[in-house]
């Protein structure tokens, strides 16, 4: 299978530092791009970081590992920029510091938190110094002044806190600072591979819990070698495309609130509803809970004959059309929405952004393409690139991957079943150490579940990455040199989940 | 008794059109939306809370609401709404200035309690005042010009003589205080009304720390103001309405009212906030409308 693969970590000894520095540098520079970087503890006192890349074709993914001092390891932010959190993230777990780091604040764990607690560093490991304090950047200067927004913000949303160093009303510098929903949802992967880890995944973040089921489930039968069938995996597609339109129209109609436009807020607010209800007549939940059992899917999946969601999503999409174009086309909505909180492909293409972030910045990132589910390997929904890389681009890219969506959906629910088949390399073979690495694109970007398994299939480390992890640093760029009247919508432009990133 | 009337009267429509605008909101973006109604509810609930106050406010903050309630009622007393007799005739600049107060002790009060979000709001208020200072004084101006009085009263309620309904000045000048009733009541496209984002706000950032009857009078005042543009414009354009007999012209004035509270939901509805950046711009076209106004009237 292409969006899921093992690695044979028996075989592959871990490479020595400048090779495997090497390796992330060609992520930053070549085609292939990083997907996840992690460490891992396979016995106490030894730390392994784990690297996996690829994409350059479909279903090429890549490996590399390196050994570290139980203490520090150089930091690889010079060579491959897109590391930058992952190395934030590798110290607040393990303690193990990334020296010449730029920026090393932690990212889960705040003041309240004991500066010695290392959650997934083992007790036997020699104990590293404590945790280095929060320093956020100070901006100094004739009339700058800050701005300090939550982590309680006004209204029913997730906490963060956000640091603007203003001159005026120009914002010079945002520090986004998280880890107020820091759960340990990583810690509790570990063991068996049973049904209570879709449950788990279901919740990592709410707004992606089909996105981050189907990655594990996939993930999951991979190690108990019980692939789900064609029809499985078509119905696991859909629900990830319908997923993908109630999310959009959501943002579209959150956008359109931040502007006050008051149409755009209140019809894609009941698109939204729409299509919610169409993936609770499927899964039985409206947020797509319950869709996947390993090895397939859930008794009661589908609710709904393929006919009858077609002709309910035919009328959906005429809607949809209606409303996103007198959206887009409205003046005052372009006036407001184009150049603002502009995210230069440049960056994108350096700090490695994904999803359609990444596309509406022209950086050709989709793992629906470039790491297909069988559902998706003869053809995946039309690829959306816009390079304007401002909340316009990010709300047409929304609009268009939309259209592709529906598109893709009739095609898929008319026809037959998919004629994918399910390869064998994603079966995990009985003995030794495995890493199991499963990609699926939610709505937001790549999702990657990675599993490092033992020799019984037994998983002794577990990662997620949520793309709202990867594309968090987006808004700090984005927003500089706007206006601080214009965050809101910049921030909503992105939409990135707190829970997903604070895991 | 006159003047209780009056006030009365100004205080009883001022929630109402407020109702109005949210209710043809809601229409406008199929809802069924709240009562028009809500609002004196809203208002009655308010009145009986308590009042929570920043440990850093002096008295600034103690006083800023009634003042800005009070000079709203005197504004009130001096604006033509059913009947070209008010019980205060002022003269327009003093009438400007008295705007200018309420104002001044909420920007001042908004920098009291030392929160961000009130210095942000009160700095944009400023700004969005000063930019909306020429456009009013010229169109006040143009006003006293055409209806040949120096008070509110009796510029608004004239009708200038000419063979078309509407002399063209007469429309520039009611256009003119339409974009200016927008901009100085916090409606879209200058200020939203409705948002919850502070750091977007104009107007709501600066009384943000206000709570209870503080916040009763405040929206009360909001309310006062906003049918007092409502009277102006109207005044413009219907004047005629203001020489009705008393039994009609009340209810004359209730339809005036409910009739600009539906235009005012219509633009909202139809369009999105502007940028901060381009409120200037907007200030700026009142402005010129204001200007041509005058001209054409020099002119003619």
């Amino acid at each position: 299978m292409r969006c899921v693969h093992t690695f044979d970590l028996g075989n592959s000894a871990p490479l020595a530092e400048e090779a495997f520095r090497a390796f992330l540098r060609e992520t930053s520079t070549g085609a292939d791009r990083l997907l996840t970087l992690f460490a891992e503890e396979p016995s106490p006192g030894r730390f392994l970081l784990h690297a996996v890349a690829g994409g350059a074709a479909p279903g090429r993914f890549l490996y590399a590992c390196v050994e570290t001092s139980p203490r520090s390891f150089r930091t690889f932010t010079d060579v491959c920029p897109g590391t930058h959190w992952f190395e934030r993230e590798i110290y607040d777990l393990f303690g193990l510091m990334p020296e010449g780091h730029p920026e090393l604040n932690p990212l889960r764990f705040h003041e309240a938190w004991p500066k010695k607690f290392f959650p997934l560093r083992s007790t036997d490991a020699p104990a590293p110094d404590p945790r280095r304090g929060y320093r956020f950047l100070v901006v100094r200067g004739e009339g700058i002044h800050e701005v300090a927004v939550g982590p309680v913000h006004a209204g029913i949303i997730e906490p963060g806190h956000f640091r603007f160093s203003c001159a005026g009303e120009t914002i010079q510098n945002l520090e986004i600072r998280l880890g107020y929903q820091h759960k340990g949802i990583e810690s509790l992967f570990p063991g068996g591979p049973e049904m209570g880890k879709i449950l788990l995944s279901e919740s990592i973040s709410g707004d992606t819990a089909v996105g981050h089921s189907t990655a594990c489930v996939r993930l999951l039968e991979a190690i108990t070698a019980k692939p789900a069938d064609p029809s499985a995996e078509r119905w696991r597609a859909v629900a990830l495309e319908i997923e993908r339109i109630s999310n959009h129209c959501g943002d579209l109609g959150g956008l359109s609130t931040d502007i006050g436009y008051l149409f755009g807020a209140a019809h894609f607010g009941r698109l939204r509803g729409a299509a919610l209800n169409l993936l609770l007549r499927i899964t039985g939940n409206r947020f797509g809970r319950g869709l996947n059992r390993i090895g397939g899917i859930g008794p009661r999946v589908p609710g709904i004959a393929p006919e009858d969601l077609m002709a309910e999503l035919g009328r959906l999409r005429a809607e949809m059309k209606d409303v996103g174009t007198t959206l887009l086309d409205a003046p005052s909505v372009g006036v407001r929405m184009e150049g603002t909180g502009r995210l230069l492909p440049h960056t994108a293409k350096t700090l490695q952004f994904v999803g359609l972030t990444a596309r509406a910045s022209g950086r050709d990132v989709d793992a629906r393409r470039d790491f297909p589910s069988p559902a998706y390997v003869d053809s995946p929904p039309v690829n959306v690139l816009l390079d304007a890389g401002d909340v316009m681009a990010r709300a047409r890219v929304r609009f268009l991957e939309m259209r592709a969506s529906f598109d893709w959906l009739s095609g898929i629910l008319a026809g037959a079943m998919p004629p994918g088949t399910i390869a064998a390399e994603g079966v995990v073979p009985a003995a030794g150490r495995r890493l199991v690495v499963s990609v699926e694109e939610g709505w937001r970007g790549e999702i990657v579940h990675a599993a490092v398994v033992d020799g019984e299939k037994r998983i002794t480390r577990y990662k997620v990455v949520d793309p709202s992890f990867r594309n968090w640093p987006a808004l700090s760029f984005a927003v500089q040199k706007n206006v601080i009247s214009d965050f809101p919508v910049c921030n909503k432009s992105f939409n990135l989940s707190y829970s997903g990133t604070d895991l | 008794m006159k003047f209780v009337a009056h006030i009365t009267l100004f205080i009883l429509l001022g929630p109402l059109l407020v109702g109005v605008v949210r209710k043809t909101k809601a229409f406008l973006s199929c809802r069924q939306g709240a009562s028009v109604f809500q609002p004196f509810l809203d208002l009655w609930k308010l009145f009986r809370r308590g009042i929570v106050r920043s440990t850093s406010a002096s008295w600034v903050f103690d006083l800023s609401a009634p003042v800005v309630l009070g000079a709203s009622l005197v504004l009130a007393a001096a604006t033509p709404l059913w009947s070209r007799e008010v019980p205060l005739p002022m003269h327009f600049i003093l009438f400007l200035y008295l705007m200018a107060l309420p104002r001044f002790f909420q920007t001042l009060a908004g920098l009291d309690t030392g929160s961000a979000f009130g210095g942000l709001g009160s700095s944009r208020e400023v700004a969005v005042s000063a930019m909306a200072e020429p456009a009013l004084i010229l169109s006040f101006c143009g006003l006293a010009y055409l209806g040949g009085a120096d008070t509110v009263s009796g510029m608004v309620a004239v009708v200038p003589p000419g063979r078309i309904p509407w002399r063209p000045e007469v429309i520039l000048l009611a256009g003119t205080m339409f974009l200016l009733l927008l901009a100085e009541n916090a409606r879209i496209p200058v200020d939203d009304p409705a948002t919850h984002l502070e750091l977007t706000m104009i107007h709501e950032a600066m009384v943000l720390d206000h709570a209870g009857v503080d916040l009763a009078m405040i929206q009360l005042a909001s309310g006062v103001r906003l049918v007092l543009f409502s009277a102006i414009v109207s005044g413009i354009l219907f004047p005629q309405a203001l020489s009705l007999p008393t039994f009609l012209a009340i209810p004359a004035a209730v339809v005036k009212v409910v009739l600009s509270g539906a235009l005012i939901g219509a633009v909202e509805a139809g369009m999105a906030r502007m940028k901060l950046s381009r409120v200037a711009s907007y200030l700026l076209i009142a402005t010129v409308l204001a200007a041509i106004a005058l001209s054409v009237r020099y002119a003619g």
